[in-house]
Parts: structure tokens; C-alpha cells; sequence
């Protein structure tokens, strides 16, 4: 062993400085400093946004379980009288529940299973078969999540209104020339296009299947085929039980997004005494925000609390769900790798 | 003998090729007659309504009116009758211009560092789940007023983070008032920003498990600095999320329910102006898709991928 590399082994003595303690380098204090202030950058970063996500959740908290319409200057945050007086108003007048909130359930949990299954259908096949006019097709499953519903939504007012069954209500009026089909106000209104794959945001969850499928090895189908199994059952004894997580997210996703619709239900509902919930609160809002009902500061501060607590009851089923499986809500995401 | 069996595989093969094609179209069956009976015959209905001049009471009476004449008088009325239309179009592009890049770049920094690994991780990716569970524009609308009514509170109440303070020390400093204007704007619009980037958030998240840690491997040893690597590696991988994020979240402010081109839509459906309704619509639609398709072009053409 020559000298240089004997003088390295030898333990290094800790230089100290004139109070004793241990001296470092320069560069290391200054990234050491640098990693420390981007630490607590961060920490601060997050405490403050965590602030605005969370301000508005906890101030209907604040203001559904208080009692006095009225709030004295000094009360911001802990109410000076608990009371159930704006939630019993919520629950019964501006939400009509439960009957909102079941059919609210019925409707999401049926529409979110259909479009699971349907886009999981078709993102398979715009993954795996080659056919005439396929990228045509796909480009217009991209076009139906950039087209707005609110362009065709009167239009399907009429459709539904009298609802042909694609021709099979005229077949039936031959024998029956009353026969009418009216799909506004019931479930199929939502119902339907989620089982066509034209539902809530059914192209874009068409897109996510697709992408999942293509990222599958072809060598298990490959398999399946050369052992004698049809197309069809392979998609379900195969394909299907490999694709529980990319459905998982479609199902969580389609579900919240039904559950918090407006926009189409509150179209596809225009007469009904029981409403889906999102659909009551926001007619309520917009009620008080056209300025029709609420002439005075107080009445309309008075609304205020009780769409506030409103607004707790329609998201506390969601956060529910989101509490129990946020691990799935998280993770599912990572896992289908919806990427371009 | 030989030809034969080549000529049998390659009739094979065909048939095997438009056999898997039936399939696929099989495959893809449901979607088709659902885009066919539930979007583009609507659609192209709606488009047809906004040619027609509509009778009130055929509508109150639910009869058809297919025999009413062609018109432009809808686009007119839209285009120079309508006093407010034309100047919620340009207000609601001009929160786009400037919302779409704020919450594209916002949501790309904090999916950053929401993939960064840090002690309260899981809590903090819950928290910024929540805007994506409670994803509706009218729920929101209502957290962040506080359930007043805009009537009543006024301006003041679309901005929940005021920041007053700040104004006065910039212009104590003698900035210029534009300059003052955009930054306490933006700034008083964390709240839209932060509400209305959950799922760009989880796009970018799911775009940055994506990117090969081996680059980052190579980067460090080579001595680039954190900036370095973000640009010269993260972003330009990122460039197909990016190009998702910026559509999504065109299309989204385009949908939200305070979009005010939508208000205006829905007011004049509720007028029963049906083919103003769907003039109004079709205009706003084409404005956005011509957007979209510049946006697509532009960072699609400097849209890197990995080859996989």
C-alpha cells in the first residue's frame, strides 16, 4: 500500500471550531440552509393551500349548525348557539329527503356500473381490433368530451320526451296507438346514454379504458385464442379480471361525477317533486342568486345558512365514500396512468 | 401444390383480418348507436333549431315544428341584436387566456411536489383530492360565496381571499396600477386556481410516475442542477400531460356552471328562445373548438414522447 491511499484510511480527525463545536464546509452549510428553507417553503406552501381547500368546508360546518341567523361581529368560527334549525330547513324544504338523496343513489350507482361496463366494451375494442374507419371513430369519442352537453341538451329534452326505443315504439303503437314513452323525469334519462357509452363524460372514460388496454401484454390473449377461447370470452375471463383497477377509477370517477351533476340532470328532472339532490341545492341557490326571493340583507344571510348547511348534506355521501376509499381514489389513478 | 396452399393462407388471412374487424366493430357497437341516436342526432338538431325561427306556444304544446323556413335571424340577433352576448363571450375568453396557463403551471408545481416524498404526503393528496370529489361548479359557487347571493354581496364576494394589505404596499411602492391590478388579482383568485385544478393535478401526478427515474440518475451525476432538470428533463416528457391538462381545462371552463356564455345559453332557453339558445351554444362551441385545435397544434408540435 502506498502512502496516499494508507493516509486516507487513517480515521479523519473532526475539525472543531474556536467553541468547540464541529466545523463544516461551506457548501455543505449553505445546502444544507437551502434544503432546510425549502422544507419548511413547503410546509408553509401546503399549510396555506390546505387553508383555502378547507376554508369554505369548514365555515358551512361553522354556519349549518348555528342557531343565530344573525351573527354577532364576534362570532367567526364557533357558532354562539348549536342548533339543528338550519339543517331540519335543508333537509326538508330546499333538499326533500331522503326521496332526493335515493334516488340521487339509484341514479349514480346504476349509471356509474353501465358505463363501466359499456366503456370497458368499447375501449377494448377501439384497443385491440383494426377496422375500417377506427381512428375516424376514436376522433369522435374525443370530439364527444369536447362538445359541451349544453349544446344538444334541448334537443334531447325533445328525444326523451317522446322516446322512440330506436323504432320500437312504433311497433308497438300499431297495437296500442296511446303508446308513449316519456323518459323525462325517470332514471332511464340518464340512464340510457351511460349504458351507450354516451353518458356523463362516457368519452372519456371510453379514452382511459382504451389506453389501459393497449398498455396490456398481447401474449395472455394470444394464449387464450391459441387454447380455442372466443373474442368475447376472452374479454371476460381474461381481459376483465386484469382490468379491475382501470374500472375501479371509471366506477369512483362516473359515480362522484353523477352524484355532483347538474347540468344535464337538472335538464333530464324538469317537473319532478323528488329531484336529484345536486339538482335541488342548486335550484335553490340560484333561486336566492336571481334576487327573486331574497329581497333583504337578512333574508337573504338568513338563506345563506341553510344552503350552507345544504351543501353538507349533498357532499357529506360523497366524503363518506372518499374516506373509506381514498386509498383506492388515489392509487387508481397512478395505476391506469391515463397518459397521452 | 404450392401456390395453392400460399393463395389458401393469404384467403385466410383476409378473412381472418375482416373477421377480427366484425368483431371489433361488435366490440364497439353500443357506443356507436348511443353516438349516432344520443349525440349526433341532437346535435345536428340543435344545429338545425338554430336556422329556425321558433313559435312559443308549438313548444308550450310539445308539436314539432320541422316545416319552419331557414333563417340567419338567430346568429343576427346573437351577433348585433344581443347586447350582452358578444361581451360575455369576450370576458368569459379573456378568463380562459388567463386562468388556462395559472392553473396548467399551478397544478404542475404542485404535482411536483405531491411526488416528492415528505412526511404527510397521504394527507396532503387527500386534501388536494378534495376539489375532485366535490367537482360540481354550483356546489362550489356556493362554498365560495358563502351561500349569499351574488345579488346582495356583489363583486366582492367572487374573490374569498381579498388581499387589500398587499395592494397598499405595491402601491406604496409606486408600481405601476396594471401591474398592481394582475398580481392582487391573481393572487385573490387562489381559491379558483386551487378549486379547479384537482384532476390537472392528478394528470400531472400520474404523468411524473412516467418519466424513467434513470434520466435523473444520469442528470445528477452529470451535475445539473433541480432547475436544470425540471426543464431540460420533466418538462419536455411532460409535454403529452401538459397537452391533456390544457384541453381538459379549457373544455372545463368552458362547461363550468358560471361560465357566463352559459348563463346567457340557459337564460335564453328558459325564455323559450329555443334557437337563440342553440345559436348562442354553436357560436361559443366553434370559438372553443378553433381554440382547442390552435392549442393541439401548437404544443403538439413540440410534444415529446418516450419511446416505449
Amino acid at each position: 500500500m502506498d502512502k496516499s491511499v494508507k493516509e486516507r484510511m487513517k480515521p479523519q480527525k473532526i475539525k472543531k471550531n474556536k467553541f468547540g463545536l464541529q466545523k463544516f464546509s461551506k457548501s455543505y452549510v449553505f445546502k444544507e440552509l437551502a434544503k432546510w428553507a425549502y422544507i419548511i417553503f413547503r410546509t408553509f406552501l401546503f399549510i396555506g393551500l390546505a387553508y383555502v381547500i378547507l376554508y369554505p368546508l369548514l365555515t358551512a360546518l361553522s354556519k349549518a349548525f348555528s342557531e343565530d341567523y344573525m351573527a354577532s361581529a364576534t362570532v367567526e368560527w364557533i357558532p354562539k348557539n348549536f342548533g339543528m334549525t338550519n339543517m331540519k330547513i335543508a333537509w326538508s324544504t330546499y333538499l326533500n329527503m331522503p326521496d332526493s338523496m335515493f334516488l340521487s343513489i339509484r341514479l349514480s350507482l346504476v349509471a356509474a356500473i353501465l358505463q363501466v361496463v359499456t366503456s370497458a366494451i368499447v375501449g377494448y375494442g377501439f384497443a385491440r381490433y383494426k377496422f375500417k374507419g377506427r381512428e375516424l371513430l376514436f376522433s369522435l369519442v374525443i370530439l364527444s368530451i369536447i362538445v359541451p352537453p349544453q349544446t344538444y341538451l334541448i334537443p334531447m329534452y325533445i328525444i326523451y320526451r317522446r322516446f322512440h326505443w330506436f323504432g320500437l315504439s312504433y311497433l308497438i303503437q300499431l297495437f296500442a296507438p296511446n303508446f308513449e314513452s316519456n323518459l323525462l323525469n325517470t332514471e332511464w334519462s340518464m340512464w340510457l346514454p351511460a349504458m351507450l357509452g354516451v353518458g356523463l363524460r362516457g368519452g372519456l372514460f371510453i379514452y382511459i379504458f382504451r389506453q389501459f388496454f393497449r398498455g396490456m401484454p398481447k401474449d395472455l390473449e394470444e394464449a387464450a385464442w391459441i387454447d380455442g377461447c372466443g373474442p368475447f370470452s376472452t374479454f371476460v375471463r381474461i381481459m376483465v379480471p386484469n382490468a379491475l383497477s382501470a374500472a375501479l377509477t371509471v366506477f369512483l370517477f362516473s359515480l362522484v361525477w353523477h352524484w355532483n351533476d347538474y347540468t344535464v340532470a337538472g335538464m333530464m328532472f324538469p317537473t319532478a317533486d323528488v329531484r336529484p339532490i345536486s339538482v335541488m341545492l342548486i335550484t335553490q341557490s340560484a333561486k336566492a342568486a336571481n334576487g327573486s326571493l331574497y329581497t333583504s340583507l337578512s333574508a337573504d344571510i338568513n338563506n345563506s345558512f341553510i344552503l350552507n348547511a345544504a351543501v353538507l348534506i349533498v357532499i357529506t355521501p360523497v366524503l363518506v365514500l372518499f374516506g373509506f376509499l381514498q386509498k383506492y381514489f388515489i392509487e387508481s389513478v397512478d395505476r391506469v396512468g391515463i397518459k397521452g | 401444390m404450392a401456390k395453392a396452399t400460399t393463395k389458401t393462407k393469404k384467403k385466410r388471412k383476409a378473412s381472418l383480418a375482416s373477421r377480427n374487424a366484425r368483431i371489433g366493430f361488435l366490440f364497439i357497437l353500443p357506443w356507436i348507436i348511443g353516438f349516432a341516436v344520443l349525440f349526433l342526432y341532437p346535435a345536428l338538431q340543435s344545429l338545425k333549431y338554430s336556422f329556425m325561427n321558433w313559435d312559443k306556444d308549438a313548444i308550450l304544446n310539445l308539436k314539432g315544428q320541422s316545416d319552419a323556413a331557414f333563417t340567419l335571424a338567430n346568429y343576427e340577433y346573437a351577433l348585433t341584436g344581443d347586447a350582452t352576448y358578444i361581451r360575455d363571450v369576450v370576458s368569459s375568453l379573456g378568463t380562459m387566456v388567463y386562468e388556462v396557463p395559472l392553473i396548467t403551471f399551478f397544478s404542475m408545481f404542485i404535482a411536483g411536489l405531491l411526488n416528492q416524498k415528505f412526511a404527510g404526503r397521504t394527507i396532503a393528496r387527500m386534501l388536494f383530492f378534495l376539489p375532485v370529489i366535490i367537482a360540481s361548479g354550483g356546489i362550489i359557487s356556493i362554498l365560495q360565496s358563502g351561500g349569499m347571493s351574488t345579488s346582495i354581496g356583489g363583486e366582492e364576494s367572487i374573490y374569498m381571499f381579498k388581499t387589500t394589505a398587499m395592494e397598499d404596499v405595491l402601491v406604496s411602492t409606486g408600481i405601476s396600477q396594471d401591474i398592481i391590478n394582475f398580481l392582487t388579482t391573481t393572487v385573490s383568485k387562489i381559491f379558483d386556481i386551487t378549486w379547479k385544478s384537482g384532476i390537472q393535478i392528478l394528470l400531472f401526478l400520474s404523468g411524473l410516475q412516467g418519466v424513467p427515474s434513470s434520466y435523473y440518475e444520469v442528470s445528477s451525476m452529470e451535475g445539473a442542477t433541480a432547475w436544470e432538470e425540471f426543464w431540460k428533463i420533466t418538462f419536455p416528457l411532460l409535454s403529452p400531460t401538459t397537452l391533456i391538462a390544457v384541453v381538459y381545462t379549457i373544455v372545463d371552463s368552458f362547461t363550468d356552471y358560471r361560465n357566463v356564455v352559459m348563463k346567457d345559453i340557459q337564460t335564453a332557453y328558459g325564455a323559450l328562445e329555443l334557437g337563440r339558445s342553440a345559436a348562442y351554444s354553436w357560436i361559443y362551441f366553434v370559438i372553443i373548438g378553433i381554440i382547442i385545435f390552435l392549442v393541439n397544434k401548437i404544443i403538439f408540435s413540440k410534444t415529446v414522447y418516450i419511446e416505449e
